[in-house]
């Protein structure tokens, strides 16, 4: 299992004490004192999650929120307020920020661990989602122009035309690479949909294999249903 | 009673024990050795006396957003502690500093009280730690 990295923004001694006692065997666990040295932290450790507190020797939690959703590197960092602030407006105001989660000290180790597994997992799914490839095998793939090209032996680049559904299933695969969708999945992440016809999703992907061309037998049909799109032989159905 | 509540001192003196020992039992859970909480109740003792006086002096100086800031700052230290009267004090002194219309006589009131209060917390809290070592 993975061993999540964690930045703790927290000045009071003793919060100190019990989060490296209760998180530091489980996690890559860094303390900041202050908000100077959050942001030296980060120069060399980019955490997977960041526990904050809002009220801070050299400012306001707030700031260093802001600071990390202004850098493309932390930017998808989730953040969970570790505060003794209990008040309603507080917590509206951390969630409507962009925060992840709003625990009030004192804090229990158990709900503690338990939130951060669970952000933790979440994010980086949508980070890998966020982060997916821009190219397959010897197909580009541009999602801002909704467009793909294949790269030619001469250097040239063969601009492929998909429709629209068929771009939209190539970009669930892309986001997906290496992982087998079933057909309800497919469903509703291209169609929005949870029950379809699994003729139609079948046509599609038929449809996207050809025109991939000589890509298109990487989109391999798995064994009790679903798709999966990857280089690797293993699993391979078709 | 939510913890966002800012009770009056009749209220938190009826309503909030000196020591939470189910808190204190708690830490001793994360580490049945005692020495997280001998380390938290060495910081608790340093680190709340300094601060009180702190605040006597912003005070003294009328400085009041320091003086409610040493306050919230030493509130995480009582409540990690189980020092649920002392936390509550201190939340009404936080809380009272800004307002524009202060009562000098019910904070300097609280002031005092910190002093006894904590001296009684901590009593109790090395009391919970040697019986421990019993």
């Amino acid at each position: 299992m993975k061993k999540y990295k964690i930045l703790a923004v927290e000045d009071e001694a003793t919060t100190q004490v019990l989060l490296q006692r209760c998180l530091g065997l489980k996690y890559d666990l860094v303390i900041a004192a202050n908000l100077e040295r959050a942001k030296q932290t980060l120069e060399h450790f980019k955490p997977d999650l960041v526990l904050l507190d809002i009220y801070l020797p050299d400012g306001n939690g707030f700031d260093f929120f802001d600071y990390l959703k202004q850098d493309l590197n932390t930017h998808l960092i989730p953040v969970i307020f570790l505060t003794l602030e209990s008040g309603t407006q507080m917590k509206v105001k951390s969630f409507s920020a962009g925060a992840y989660d709003y625990i009030t000290k004192p804090f229990d180790q158990s709900e503690l661990i338990a939130r951060i597994d669970a952000h933790c997992a979440r994010s980086t799914e949508i980070i890998s989602a966020h982060y997916s490839p821009d190219t397959f095998d010897d197909l580009f793939f541009n999602r801002e122009a909704r467009q793909v090209y294949r790269q030619e032996k001469n250097g040239e680049k063969q601009f492929i035309s998909l429709s629209p559904m068929e771009f939209k299933l190539l970009e669930c695969f892309m986001t997906h690479l290496g992982k087998t969708l079933s057909r309800e999945q497919i469903a509703k992440e291209v169609w929005n949909r949870s029950h379809f016809q699994s003729r139609t999703i079948d046509r599609h992907i038929s449809s996207l294999r050809k025109k991939l061309g000589s890509t298109g037998h990487y989109l391999k049909t798995v064994s009790h249903g679903g798709y999966l799109l990857s280089l690797e032989s293993e699993g391979a159905g078709k | 009673m939510s913890d966002q509540t800012i009770y009056q001192i009749d209220q938190i003196l009826l309503s909030f024990p000196t020591l939470d020992e189910i808190k204190v039992q708690e830490v001793i859970s994360y580490d049945p050795s005692r020495e997280l909480l001998t380390e938290l109740i060495a910081i608790f003792d340093t680190e709340i006396a300094e601060k009180i006086k702190f605040i006597k002096t912003e005070y003294q100086e009328n400085h009041l957003n320091e003086l409610s800031h040493w306050a919230h700052r030493i509130r995480s230290t009582s409540l990690n502690l189980g020092a649920t009267r002392l936390s509550e004090i201190l939340k009404r002194i936080e809380y009272m500093a800004l307002e524009p219309d202060l009562i000098h006589t019910e904070i300097e009131f609280l002031i005092n009280a910190l002093e006894k209060e904590f001296s009684s917390a901590s009593s109790k809290l090395h009391t919970m730690l040697q019986a421990g070592d019993a």
